[in-house]
């Protein structure tokens, strides 16, 4: 994602969270993190399920607090 | 200055989650629904989205993805109530005064890594802003 790139690179954090490890990781995200069982179109969650989502955005913050090597597309399960 | 596309641009995040403002950035083809539609055979153009937006005015344009989640409740690609919740928690310190959607799918990349990519890492930065979440579609 060139968004993300541009962003990083100009000095602010970044995490991207991605249903399309494959075509996310040829852009070579600095933070990424594919939750295993959503789908695209509902990345953050199904429509409606707020608990699915807010463990999503808190897990992918949490990764800010976690660096792995930039590139890398950690995987995780609700 | 030009990264090459090997070298991977890597800012440290450096502060406490409790005291962070963070705003959004989604691929997913989020805008106001006062807001212009993106173009589905192509747009390399983006939207501007208030921090203080109700989630009932935001919805996705998009023709590469399956929608009807989004439109049903657009936190599933654009999570604004989530982070809200997540600040009255104390979970992060703020919700950003200024996020951004586009659309992600464009013939015109040149004009996405050119122009469009280069100007919302501009405005974020000059925004008070201190981690950016990402959401494709």
């Amino acid at each position: 994602m060139h968004v993300q790139r541009a962003i990083e690179a100009n000095g602010i954090p970044t995490i991207l969270i991605t249903v399309e490890p494959e075509q996310s990781g040829q852009a070579r995200p600095p933070r990424a993190v594919q939750p295993l069982d959503h789908r695209l179109g509902w990345p953050v969650g199904p429509a409606g399920a707020a608990g699915v989502q807010r463990k999503t955005v808190m897990h992918a913050l949490g990764c800010l607090l976690d660096p792995v090597e930039p590139g890398i597309i950690r995987t995780f399960e609700d | 200055m030009e990264l090459s596309r090997r070298a991977i641009p890597y800012t440290p995040f450096a502060k406490d989650l409790s005291q962070a403002t963070i705003a959004l950035v989604s691929t997913a083809g989020v805008h106001l629904k006062s807001q212009e539609p993106y173009h589905l055979d192509g747009d390399s153009s983006y939207r501007e989205v208030p921090g203080d937006v109700s989630a009932a005015d935001l919805m996705v344009t998009h023709g590469h993805y399956d929608t009807s989640s989004a439109l049903q409740d657009i936190n599933a690609v654009f999570p604004i109530d989530r982070l809200r919740e997540l600040q009255r928690e104390g979970f992060i310190g703020g919700v950003a005064p200024l996020h951004f959607g586009m659309m992600g799918y464009t013939l015109r990349m040149k004009e996405v890594i050119d122009q469009t990519a280069p100007e919302i890492a501009r405005r974020i930065e000059r925004s008070p802003t201190d981690a950016v979440l990402l959401t494709g579609g």
